[in-house]
């Protein structure tokens, strides 16, 4: 009995002991994760600070260059502000997404920020190009100046309840939809103003957005039309084989179907609800395997265009990337290529399919223009390229360089330095309007 | 008292110290684990080129084990370089593997492992789609205006949020973003997509729909 005792004394003395250690232990770790988890908020409360201080910052000098614009009117000094102004509106934009906002709780806000930032930067590039304000412009302006001031004071006033308080702690408290701290940037809205509209073609402007769509004034058709103009462009598929999946309503309306092939992964295609004209079709295809060569892969590219009704296409871009051949074809019109109308297709070249096709800017922009003769000629033209790049060919061009505006130009495909470079000069005035360098990467060629 | 409850109550508390105790190592050890994972076909080609070398003897399994750190030590000493065991830039340019990533393609990267993060699992198209909101967001006004902007933008995506972006991206992924990058756009214009079987917010219902692709819905 005793002996028994004994025994469950030692028992409990060695599980006392252990139990003992691995509170310590528990303790210990605890206190290390707490202090690990606190100097973690700190630096991410830091960070919030820093992008709200930044945030007020650019706001008021913005505000304060904005009110010496209107108050100026247009001098020699409006271009550097009205650049200045643009850049501390863009860099309020990275300040404001660097904080916790719940996703569109406040896209008003940052829509007019960031619009006060592209308009000011086109105005500024109109100025650059030796033009002068209009009175509507000068007038947005004024106003734009006043709506700034009211978010400005808005955003001050709020930031004292920042200051005593802590971002993070505002943004994990959640109310409804969003998060209290973009509750709080939200409220400042229904004290505002409404933002004036700008007008502009330019970046963030709300045209760029909706453009208007020139070349799809075709008669609504059925899906059992648009199932039919496939079977004209995939000649060895069954019309079993094809699949109705449904509608996309947005900037282009299509039917969409999914086609089974047998060589391949099924194809996705969408077919415009009017005119019934194939406008993207996408696979996977993943197989690096090369049977076939680029040019095999540009016939290839400018038949299956053909078929798809886009005719007198050229190659004006091509690359390999692993098996695939990307292939960018444009309408050529009187030896000029058509930039805005690119086709782009993608050729599987280990069988030779097309396994990607992209037609949206070409139904986007094709139309009958009337382009003015140029100018200059190509041996003219080439003077106005700097004299270090060697010249290896020239060609006319529309070019989309400007938002919203197509230029004539004469491509000239340069190199330098063992980089190939392609300069774009007016073929009207002999303006360089743009230069793009060649970048290869382990992923293709990129014009940047 | 009874002894013999004291001793049952003595061993509850130490189930749940000691279980306690392993949810502490998790934290600290979870980060890690993911960069493991993370890195693991980067992992196998270190591998196979220092078995090439005469490095190492292992299996190519793609885990940094001890048998591979020595490997990369012993390579780095021989090539002049800090020998710490660890795979950085030098190492990897010594063993004629680029890092990778350039600066030019990263944008492409960042996007391929978003894709990779929140559609992998879709069909394809459906991961051309999300590549193409995201950029189609850079383009928008109510959003930052770069690709890392739109994608590190606080609460905007959920693999974002809880660490899944930095898996490693698959093919389909890089695939699927080249393309959303030259160009191709299934949901022309979108800006939004979410599941409808998950999505928790009530806003996301109001956006006008535009298509559906696997289990997405797409939006502006």
């Amino acid at each position: 009995m005793e002996k028994t005792l004994k025994r469950n004394n030692i028992i409990l003395i060695v599980l006392s002991s252990i139990l003992a250690i691995l509170l310590v232990t528990f303790v210990v770790l605890y206190s290390i994760s707490m202090s690990t988890q606190n100097n973690l908020k700190v630096d991410l409360e830091n960070i919030y600070q820093r992008n709200y201080s930044e945030l007020v910052d650019n706001i008021n000098n913005s505000e304060i260059k904005l009110s010496k614009v209107s108050a100026l009117g247009e001098n020699s000094y409006t271009r550097a502000l009205l650049s200045d102004i643009s850049k501390n509106t863009a860099q309020a934009t990275t300040n404001l997404s660097a904080l916790p906002i719940s996703i569109n709780g406040i896209s008003e806000t940052i829509k007019f920020i960031n619009q006060v930032s592209g308009y000011t930067q086109t105005l500024s590039e109109k100025l650059d190009r030796g033009e002068s304000l209009t009175q509507d412009e000068v007038d947005t302006l004024r106003q734009l100046r006043e709506a700034f001031t009211v978010l400005k004071d808005n955003i001050n006033e709020m930031s004292n309840k920042i200051y005593n308080g802590n971002i993070h702690d505002f943004s994990m408290s959640i109310d409804g939809d969003f998060n209290k701290f973009t509750m709080m940037l939200k409220n400042l809205k229904s004290k505002d103003v409404d933002y004036p509209a700008m007008i502009y073609d330019g970046p963030f402007s709300d045209s760029m957005v909706n453009k208007e769509i020139k070349n799809l004034n075709f008669a609504k058709v059925t899906n059992d039309v648009a199932r039919q103009s496939l079977l004209n462009i995939f000649k060895n598929v069954h019309e079993n084989s094809i699949s109705y999946l449904g509608e996309t309503n947005g900037h282009f309306k299509t039917f969409d179907f999914k086609l089974s092939t047998i060589s391949n992964d099924a194809m996705y295609v969408q077919v415009t609800q009017n005119g019934a004209k194939l406008l993207t079709l996408s696979v996977g295809d993943y197989d690096d395997t090369q049977n076939y060569s680029l040019n095999d892969a540009i016939d290839i590219a400018i038949n299956f265009t053909t078929l798809s009704s886009i005719a007198n296409t050229e190659c004006v871009w091509s690359d390999v990337v692993g098996g695939d051949a990307y292939i960018n074809l444009a309408p050529v019109e009187n030896n000029i290529i058509l930039y805005p109308d690119l086709v782009k297709v993608k050729v599987d070249l280990s069988t030779g399919n097309v396994v990607g096709f992209e037609a949206s800017s070409y139904y986007t922009n094709h139309t009958k223009r009337s382009i003015a003769t140029p100018s200059l000629s190509s041996d003219t033209a080439k003077q106005y390229v700097p004299d270090e790049l060697y010249i290896k060919e020239t060609r006319l061009c529309l070019a989309p360089l400007d938002y919203n505006r197509e230029i004539l130009c004469y491509e000239n495909i340069c190199t330098y330095d063992a980089s190939t470079y392609y300069v774009y000069v007016n073929a009207q005035d002999g303006e360089v309007e743009n230069i793009l360098k060649v970048v290869e990467t382990e992923n293709g060629n990129l014009l940047m | 008292m009874n002894k013999r409850k004291i001793f049952v109550i003595l061993l509850a508390i130490f189930a749940i110290l000691y279980s306690g105790t392993f949810v502490f190592m998790d934290q600290f050890y979870t980060s890690q684990e993911v960069e493991v994972v993370a890195s693991a076909s980067e992992n196998k080609q270190v591998q196979q080129r220092l078995k090439e070398l005469g490095y190492y003897a292992g299996n190519i399994d793609g885990i940094i084990g001890s048998q591979s750190i020595q490997a990369i030590r012993n390579f780095q000493r021989d090539y002049g370089l800090t020998v710490d065991g660890i795979v950085g830039p030098n190492t990897l340019k010594a063993l004629g593997l680029s890092g990778t990533s350039s600066y030019t393609s990263q944008d492409l990267y960042l996007l391929a492992k978003c894709v990779h993060a929140e559609a992998r699992g879709e069909p394809y198209v459906g991961q051309v789609a999300v590549a193409a909101v995201i950029l189609n967001r850079v383009e928008s006004p109510e959003f930052p205006n770069t690709i890392s902007g739109v994608i590190y933008q606080p609460w905007a995506f959920t693999a974002v949020h809880d660490g899944q972006i930095n898996l490693e991206p698959n093919e389909s992924a890089y695939s699927a973003a080249k393309d959303a990058l030259n160009g191709w756009d299934p949901t022309y214009g979108c800006l939004y997509y979410y599941n409808p079987e998950t999505a928790t917010s009530e806003w996301i219902w109001t956006r006008t729909t535009v298509v559906t692709i696997g289990k997405h819905v797409f939006a502006i």
